[in-house]
């Protein structure tokens, strides 16, 4: 057998999974090889606790399923010279034949929503523009005695077209505002601030009653420094003010 | 009053632009009957590709509205730049069309195709407008039943639910043949034994 991969983001389910495995053997799926493909299915399960998935219990079910239409696969079959089980009644107990119907019809919807997300290609590439605003309802006291014919459809529906056409309505370019304060220039403040005292500053006067971006801006022009060793910080008690020292290197 | 179907037909069309010519509301107004509106229209859209319109008559369902073309979808998007459209996921969208092929449809009939539990996906289809609850079984339980809506028409292209593309209907009778074949082939190797 060859080494298997583990793809197991991609599975919808079991079905999925098993309609996997049995056209990765290029089997038909009224003819599934049962004790191979339950073996596989078992690795993949198996892989999946390994890696701590989260295993649904659909997965478990369906193990339990192939477990057991392989075991009833093994029983010895009926005398096949005797007549009397040579009729379409025995012979459509096939005990994979349910399984294969389910992967028939399972598949037969995958196809169809492979169909539709064609559709909803094609769709998407059509634009049209939102409805003129003319008024063209009835008078407002006619509404009122109106019973309302809304579902709660109608309402998300609304509430979706609302939204698509806000999204639309966005403008295309957005202006950044450049960044007025800079980590080096406040770097540059606080070490002339220094400088110029000749020995050290409060903390709390480094901090001017600027905006909340400068202040953070000085803050970790602040912390630089000290990553920098060019100053450093001490505190005489709790609570105290910080003094920002030059360090000499 | 109506002397010209065509026009006050095209007329309403750009009026009503993405939410559609409603036919029954318009043969209501102009007092006459939809079939009638909706041959003018079906006319219409023929001319449309006959002439080679910039624009073109989309159907869904009961409406009409009138789209761009698909061939320059591109320059649109080029210009305007609208943004990225979320996607279903395949769960939802394999839900979808259990539910689109088969409506109306109850829960347990999708996780019965799918062979998982269906209730998110169901809520996502019913979210975004595209599935909606059409009554309950009759019976103990009065499961919801659920069926598409005219928006899902209008998101996956389609004029009616009869223009959803044919998915191998005979399924079951491909199974079937493949089933007699298996029977066949099951009882010559009978045949065989019995030799």
């Amino acid at each position: 057998m060859e080494p298997y991969h583990v793809k197991l983001q991609g599975f919808e389910g079991p079905l999925d999974l098993l309609l996997h495995l049995v056209q990765q053997a290029e089997v038909d799926l009224y003819d599934i090889p049962v004790a191979e493909i339950t073996a596989q299915y078992m690795k993949y399960i198996r892989a999946m606790r390994q890696l701590e998935l989260d295993v649904a219990s659909e997965y478990l079910v369906m193990a339990s399923t192939l477990l057991a239409i392989k075991s009833k696969m093994l029983l010895p079959k009926p005398d096949l010279y005797d007549e009397q089980f040579v009729d379409e009644e025995w012979l459509e107990e096939d005990p994979r034949e349910e399984l294969a119907e389910q992967l028939v019809l399972y598949r037969k919807y995958k196809e169809a929503s492979q169909h539709l997300k064609e559709k909803e290609m094609e769709r998407a590439k059509l634009y049209s523009k939102s409805p003129t605003d003319v008024d063209i309802d009835v008078s407002e006291t006619e509404q009122m005695n109106d019973p309302l014919d809304v579902s709660m459809t109608d309402l998300i529906q609304a509430f979706q077209r609302m939204n698509q056409r806000i999204r639309f309505e966005k403008p295309r370019e957005a202006t950044m505002q450049a960044e007025e304060w800079t980590i080096e220039e406040k770097m540059n403040t606080i070490v002339s601030r220094i400088s110029e005292v000749h020995t050290r500053v409060s903390f709390q006067e480094t901090f001017t009653n600027g905006p909340v971006n400068e202040q953070v801006t000085t803050f970790i022009a602040l912390l630089q420094l000290m990553k920098d060793g060019r100053v450093s910080c001490y505190q005489d008690d709790n609570f105290s003010d910080i003094y920002i020292e030059r360090r000499i290197v | 009053m109506e002397q010209d179907l065509t026009g006050i037909v095209e007329t309403i069309l750009y009026i009503s632009g993405d939410e559609g010519l409603d036919t029954l509301r318009l043969a209501e107004s102009l007092e006459t009957n939809q079939s009638r509106i909706v041959s003018e229209l079906k006319r219409l859209q023929q001319e449309y590709e006959e002439h080679g319109e910039t624009l073109q008559i989309v159907q869904v369902g009961e409406t009409f509205k009138l789209t761009t073309r698909p061939e320059f979808s591109l320059y649109v998007e080029k210009y305007a730049k609208p943004p990225e459209r979320s996607v279903l996921s395949q769960a939802a969208l394999e839900s979808l069309a259990i539910v689109a092929y088969r409506q109306p449809v109850t829960r347990l009939d999708v996780e019965e195709v799918r062979g998982v539990k269906a209730d998110r996906a169901l809520h996502t289809l019913v979210n975004r407008g595209l599935v909606e609850e059409a009554g309950r079984v009759k019976g103990a339980g009065r499961a919801i039943l659920y069926q598409t809506t005219t928006r899902f028409l209008d998101v996956f292209h389609l004029e009616s639910l009869e223009s959803l593309p044919k998915i191998d209907e005979s399924a079951s009778d491909e199974g079937e043949e493949q089933m007699d074949l298996f029977l066949s082939n099951y009882k010559e190797q009978l045949d065989d034994e019995k030799d």
